[in-house]
C-alpha cells in the first residue's frame, strides 16, 4: 500500500496498539520464563518479577535429578527423532507428489487434489481412535514408526499444496531442457526440479518438523511408557500427579520451546512466503 | 528407460533401509515363556527399585524373561483400556486405578482371567475385608469370581498443619481436635478466620478446608462416599441394586450434597476446588495455602518425608499431623472406605500360568514387605502377615526421637476401625458411575450452577439409574 | 495392435503421474481412508447414539463446541484481518511487533497452556494477584463455566492469530497497488479504501480461511483438554475431549466414535464447500 505521509496521530495510535499487542503476545512467554527461574519455595508467591532467581530448575532438568525429569534427555531425543523423520519423509513425499501434480498432466490429478484437500481439512482428532486401533492391529503401538506415519500423513497435504503451487509457477522449459539432454523423467525430477523448489521445500520441511514436534494427541495415544514418550506427553503427565514441581515443568517447557522458536527465526523468510503462497493463490 | 529403472531401484532400497532404521517394531507382547508386565510407576524411586529387584529375582528363579515397564497411573489406565479394546494385552497389569476402573468393567465383558486359584492359595494371609474388591460379576457366566489379586489399600486421611494452629493459639495435638461432626468442620473454619485475622497479607489467600469437589479428581469420589456414609446413606445395596432413590437414602444424598455445597460457598474452601485434579489439593497443602485437606492416601506426609529441602523432616514430624474422619452428624463413629489396589491378568494374555506364578512371587511376605515399605506408608498391605510388621504401628522415628503421627493413624483405621471396600465390586455399572464422577457433577451443579440440592441429587440419582440399565 | 503415439504418451503420463504420487496415495489409502472407514463402521452402533443423547454431558459438550468454534474462530479472523492491515506501517513499534508477533504460533501449545493455567490459578495466579492489588475481588477463572470456556477461547486466539494474520497480510500484498492509487486519486479515506478495495478482493480468502479454521477448531483436542480437561464438573468438554474420555478413560470405543460421527455431517459439508473453491 502506498502512503503519502503518516499523520502524528496515526503514529501515536499505532504505537499504542503495538505496545498493547506486544504485551498480549509476550506476557505468557515472559511468565513461563519467570516461573522457570523461580525457586521452589517462592513458587506460590505470585509476582511480576522473581526475587531470588535461580537456575537450579534447569540444572535439575538437564541432570535429570528429579523423578519427574528422570528421562528428560530420552524424551527430548524422542521428540527430535520423530520430528526429523517426519521432516524428511514429508519433504520426499511432497516433492515427488508435487512434481506430478504441477508438471505432469495425468488423468486422475483432480482426484488426488481432492483427496489431498480432504486429508488436510479433516481434523486429525477425528481419525485418532481408529488410527490407534489400526496401529494396535499392526502391533505398532509404542513405536516411533507409528507416530512418524501419523505425522507424515497429516503434514503432507499442506506440504503438497505449497510445493505444487510453487512448482506451477516454474517455467515449462524445464521438461523441455531435460528432454533435449535425453534425460528421463526421474533424472529431470532429481537434477532439474528438486534444485528449483528448494525455497518452499525448506519451508515445508520446517513446517513438518514443527508439526511433529508440537503434536500432542497422537503422541499421547501411540507412545506410552516413560522412556518412549516425547516431551509434550511427559509434560502433560506432570499435570495429573501429586505435588508436581511447576517451576521444573516451566524449565522443561522453555527447553521444549527453544527449537521451534529458533527454527522459526532461522527459516522465517522461507516459512512465511512458502506457507502463504498456497493459501493465497489457491483461491 | 534404463536410467529410470536404476534410479527407481536406488530410491526403493533407500526407502526400505529407512523403514528398518525408523524402528520396525520388536513385538513386546507375550510369546510363550516370556512375561510382559505393566506396572504402575511408584511415587518414589525406591518403590520402582524394589519392584525391579523383585523382577530380577523372579527371572533368576523361574528362568523366565520378564519385560517390565513402569508407567504413571493416568497414562497406564489409558494404556490398559486401549490394550483391552484392541485385544493386544500384556500378561500382568498393575495400575492404581484397576480396582474401580478396570476390574468391574472388564470382568463383566469376560476380558479378565479368573484368579480365584491364586486368591484361594493366599486366602489365609488376606485381610478379609479387602478381598471383596476383586469378587466381581462376569456378565457372560453371570457368576462372581475373583478377577484380580488385591495387594495394597488406601483410605481416607485428614492432614493438617499443626504449626498453623499453634500460630493462632488453637490446640494442635491430634487428640485435642474435636471429633463431633459440626465442631470438627467448624474447627478448621475457625482456624482460617483466626489466621486471616492475624495476618491479612500473609494469609489473605489461605483457606481452612481443602475439600476437592471436582469432576476431574478421584478424590471427589472418596470425599462424597465418606460423607454419604457419615449421613447414613447408600447408593447400592449388597446385591448391587440401586437403592439411592429410596426415601432414606435420597434424604441422605440430598443432605450430603447440601453439606458439600454449603462448604464450598461458605468461603472456607478454595474456589478452584471444583477444578482440581488429584494433585491440586496436595499442591495447595504443601504450599501452605490450605490448613487441612482430606486425601485418600498417605502421599502428602510421604512427600514431606522425602522433601530434600527439609533434611530434618520438621514438616513430617513437628509441623504436620494426620487425624481421622470425624463422627457423623448423628454421633456415630466414622465408617471408612478403602480402595484396594489390584493386579489383573488379561484373559487374552499368552502366558497366564506364568503371570499367576509371577504374582504369587511378588506377594511373598519378605519381598512384598520390602516393596510396600519402600512406598513409605502410602499404601497399607492387604496381607495380615505383612501388616504385622512393627513398622505399621510405629511408623518412622524422628531425628529427635519424635513419634510418627501419620503411618500409625492409617494402621489404626485399617485394623481397628470399621471399614469396607468401595461399592464398585458389587456391579460393573457402579464403576461407570465413578468414571463419570456423577457426584462430582452434582456438587458442581450446586456450587457453580446454584441448583438446589434436591434437583442436583435427582439428576445424579437418575443418571445412576440410567447407567445401571445399560448394563443388562 | 498398433498403439498410437498419443496413446503411448497418455499411458506414460498416467504411469508417471501414478508413480510420483504413489507414496502420497499409499499414505492416504492406508492412514486416512482405512481409518475413516473403520471409524464409520464403529460409529454405526445405534446403542452408542442412544447413550450419547441421553447423557447430559454430551448435550452440553455439543453446545460448548458450537460456542468455541463460533466465537474463537470469528473473533480471531476479524482480529487477524485488522492486524494484517497494521503490520505494513514502517513505524518502529510496528516493526518490532512484526518481528515478534509470530512467537505464540512458534511456541508449542503445551507450554503456552501450562503458562496460562498457572497464571489463571485462583490462589497463586498472577491475574488474581493483580486484581487483589487493585482492590478487586479474585475471580476463580478455571472453576467457572464461562471463564473456563473463555480461557480456552482466549488461548486459541492467542496462539493462532499470528498465523492467520500472515495469511491475510500476504493476501493484502497480492492486491495490486494501482487499485489504491486509483482510489487515492478519487480522494478515498482509509476506511473507504478498506471497504471498496481491500475487502472485496480478500473476501474469498477470508471465507476460505473461515471454513478451514472452523473445521480445525471443531476437532481441536489439545487446547481444551489441557486447559480445563472438562472441568468444572465436565461442563467444558468439546467433542474431541469427550470422545477421548469415552474411549480411553471409560473404555467405550463406540461412544467415542459416535461422538466424532456427530460432527461429521457439518465437517463434510465444509470440506465439500472448500473442495469447490480451492484447488491444489
Amino acid at each position: 500500500m502506498s502512503r503519502a505521509r503518516h499523520s502524528r496521530t496515526l503514529q501515536i495510535w499505532l504505537s499504542v496498539v503495538a505496545v498493547v499487542l506486544l504485551a498480549w503476545t509476550l506476557f505468557p512467554v515472559y511468565y513461563m520464563l519467570l516461573l522457570s527461574f523461580t525457586p521452589t519455595n517462592d513458587l506460590f508467591k505470585p509476582g511480576l518479577y522473581v526475587e531470588h532467581p535461580t537456575v537450579r530448575n534447569y540444572v535439575y532438568t538437564t541432570a535429570q535429578d528429579n523423578p519427574f525429569v528422570r528421562y528428560f534427555w530420552r524424551q527430548l531425543g524422542n521428540s527430535l527423532v520423530v520430528a526429523l523423520w517426519a521432516m524428511v519423509v514429508v519433504a520426499a513425499v511432497a516433492a515427488l507428489g508435487s512434481f506430478a501434480m504441477a508438471r505432469i498432466n495425468f488423468r486422475f490429478r483432480r482426484f488426488v487434489s481432492g483427496l489431498t484437500l480432504f486429508t488436510y481439512v479433516i481434523p486429525s482428532s477425528f481419525l485418532s481412535i481408529p488410527f490407534f486401533r489400526m496401529m494396535a492391529d499392526y502391533d505398532l503401538i509404542d513405536t516411533k514408526l507409528a507416530l512418524v506415519l501419523a505425522m507424515v500423513t497429516f503434514a503432507s497435504p499442506y506440504a503438497l499444496w505449497v510445493l505444487s503451487d510453487y512448482a506451477r509457477s516454474l517455467p515449462p522449459e524445464i521438461e523441455e531442457a531435460g528432454a533435449i539432454d535425453g534425460a528421463g523423467t526421474f533424472a529431470t525430477f532429481l537434477h532439474l526440479y528438486l534444485p528449483l523448489i528448494r525455497p518452499p521445500l525448506i519451508a515445508i520441511g520446517t513446517y513438518a518438523f514443527l508439526y511433529a514436534w508440537n503434536e500432542y494427541l497422537y503422541a499421547l495415544l501411540l507412545l506410552t511408557g516413560e522412556p518412549r514418550i516425547p516431551l509434550p506427553v511427559a509434560m502433560g503427565n506432570f499435570l495429573t500427579t501429586d505435588n508436581a514441581p511447576w517451576n521444573l515443568l516451566m524449565a522443561v517447557s522453555t527447553v521444549y520451546s527453544i527449537p521451534p522458536v529458533v527454527l522459526y527465526y532461522v527459516f522465517k523468510r522461507y516459512l512465511v512466503s512458502g506457507l502463504v503462497s498456497g493459501a493465497v493463490s489457491g483461491t | 528407460m534404463p536410467q529410470t529403472r536404476r534410479s527407481f531401484l536406488k530410491t526403493g532400497a533407500l526407502a526400505a533401509s529407512a523403514l528398518s532404521v525408523a524402528g520396525v517394531p520388536l513385538v513386546a507382547r507375550a510369546q510363550g515363556g516370556k512375561l510382559v508386565v505393566w506396572w504402575n510407576k511408584g511415587y518414589y524411586p525406591e518403590e520402582d527399585a524394589a519392584m525391579q529387584k523383585i523382577v530380577a529375582d523372579f527371572q533368576n528363579k523361574a528362568k523366565t524373561e520378564v519385560d517390565l515397564s513402569f508407567t504413571a497411573q493416568e497414562d497406564l489406565l489409558k494404556k490398559i483400556n486401549a490394550a483391552l479394546i484392541a485385544h493386544r494385552v500384556p500378561d500382568v497389569a498393575f495400575c492404581f486405578f484397576n480396582d474401580w476402573q478396570v476390574v468391574p468393567k472388564y470382568a463383566w465383558t469376560g476380558q479378565l482371567a479368573d484368579c480365584s486359584d491364586v486368591v484361594g492359595d493366599l486366602k489365609l494371609r488376606y485381610n478379609e475385608k479387602m478381598l471383596a474388591v476383586a469378587h466381581v460379576l462376569n456378565g457372560k457366566t453371570k457368576k462372581r469370581a475373583y478377577y484380580g489379586v488385591p495387594i495394597e489399600a488406601q483410605t481416607m486421611h485428614i492432614h493438617y498443619w499443626r504449626d498453623m494452629l499453634r500460630d493462632v493459639g488453637m490446640a494442635d495435638a491430634p487428640d485435642k481436635i474435636p471429633m463431633k461432626w459440626d465442631a470438627y468442620w467448624g474447627y478448621w473454619k475457625k482456624a482460617q478466620d483466626e489466621l486471616r485475622k492475624k495476618d491479612a497479607t500473609k494469609f489473605g489467600k489461605l483457606y481452612g478446608i481443602g475439600m476437592t469437589e471436582s469432576t476431574r479428581a478421584s478424590d471427589t469420589l472418596y470425599n462424597f462416599d465418606m460423607a454419604l456414609l457419615s449421613h447414613q446413606g447408600e447408593v447400592i445395596d449388597a446385591d448391587g441394586k440401586v437403592v439411592a432413590d429410596q426415601a432414606k437414602n435420597k434424604k441422605a444424598i440430598v443432605e450430603t450434597l447440601k453439606w458439600f455445597g454449603e462448604l464450598f460457598t461458605s468461603g472456607y474452601v478454595p474456589p478452584d476446588a471444583t477444578n482440581w485434579t488429584d494433585g491440586d489439593n496436595n499442591a495447595g497443602f504443601h504450599s501452605r495455602l490450605i490448613v487441612m485437606t482430606p486425601n485418600p492416601s498417605q502421599s502428602i506426609p510421604a512427600a514431606q518425608f522425602f522433601n530434600k529441602e527439609d533434611p530434618e523432616k520438621k514438616n513430617y514430624f513437628d509441623n504436620m499431623a494426620t487425624i481421622e474422619w470425624p463422627d457423623g452428624p448423628d454421633g456415630k463413629k466414622a465408617r471408612y472406605l478403602s480402595a484396594v489396589k489390584t493386579i489383573i491378568i488379561p484373559h487374552d494374555g499368552k502366558n497366564q500360568k506364568g503371570a499367576k506364578d509371577f504374582i504369587k512371587f511378588v506377594v511373598e511376605k519378605e519381598r512384598f514387605s520390602e516393596y510396600i515399605k519402600a512406598a513409605n506408608g502410602r499404601w497399607f498391605p492387604a496381607f495380615k502377615d505383612v501388616a504385622d510388621d512393627p513398622f505399621w504401628r510405629q511408623g518412622h522415628k524422628g531425628p529427635k526421637g519424635q513419634k510418627d503421627l501419620h503411618v500409625p493413624v492409617a494402621t489404626t483405621i485399617f485394623l481397628d476401625r470399621e471399614n469396607k471396600v468401595f461399592d464398585h465390586w458389587k456391579h460393573p455399572a457402579f464403576s461407570q458411575v465413578y468414571d463419570e464422577n456423577v457426584w462430582g457433577k452434582a456438587m458442581a451443579r450446586i456450587a457453580i450452577d446454584k441448583w438446589p440440592a434436591e434437583k442436583a441429587a435427582d439428576e445424579g440419582i437418575e443418571r445412576v439409574k440410567t447407567i445401571f440399565t445399560t448394563f443388562k | 495392435m498398433r498403439t498410437t503415439v498419443r496413446g503411448r504418451l497418455l499411458r506414460s503420463r498416467t504411469f508417471y503421474g501414478f508413480l510420483f504420487t504413489a507414496p502420497l496415495l499409499f499414505l492416504f489409502a492406508a492412514f486416512v481412508i482405512y481409518p475413516m472407514t473403520m471409524g464409520v463402521w464403529y460409529a454405526l452402533d445405534a446403542d452408542a447414539y442412544r447413550a450419547l443423547f441421553s447423557d447430559p454431558i454430551f448435550r452440553q459438550t455439543a453446545v460448548n463446541t458450537l460456542w468455541y468454534v463460533g466465537v474463537a474462530v470469528n473473533v480471531k479472523l476479524v482480529l487477524a484481518l485488522l492486524l494484517s492491515g497494521i503490520l505494513d506501517y514502517p513505524f518502529r513499534g510496528i516493526r518490532l511487533l512484526a518481528a515478534l508477533f509470530l512467537i505464540p504460533w512458534a511456541i508449542p501449545a503445551l507450554p503456552g497452556i501450562l503458562s496460562f493455567r498457572w497464571m489463571l490459578n485462583s490462589q497463586w495466579g498472577i491475574f488474581n494477584y493483580l486484581l487483589t492489588v487493585l482492590g478487586l475481588p479474585s475471580v476463580p477463572w478455571l472453576a467457572q463455566y464461562w471463564t473456563a470456556l473463555g480461557a480456552v477461547m482466549v488461548f486459541h486466539i492467542w496462539k493462532y492469530l499470528p498465523f492467520w494474520t500472515i495469511i491475510f497480510l500476504a493476501g493484502r500484498r497480492a492486491i495490486p497497488n494501482e487499485l489504491y492509487e486509483a482510489a487515492a486519486i478519487d480522494g478515498a479515506s482509509a476506511t473507504q479504501n478498506f471497504w471498496n478495495v481491500t475487502f472485496p478482493l480478500l473476501r474469498n480468502l477470508y471465507l476460505i480461511c473461515t471454513l478451514l479454521s472452523m473445521v480445525f477448531t471443531l476437532g481441536d483436542f489439545t487446547v481444551p483438554w489441557l486447559m480445563t480437561g472438562g472441568a468444572p464438573g465436565d461442563s467444558t468438554h468439546v467433542l474431541a475431549t469427550l470422545a477421548y474420555r469415552y474411549t480411553f478413560t471409560m473404555g467405550r470405543l463406540e461412544w467415542g466414535m459416535a461422538t466424532f460421527a456427530v460432527a461429521l455431517p457439518v465437517t463434510l459439508l465444509f470440506i465439500g464447500m472448500l473442495l469447490r473453491w480451492v484447488k491444489i
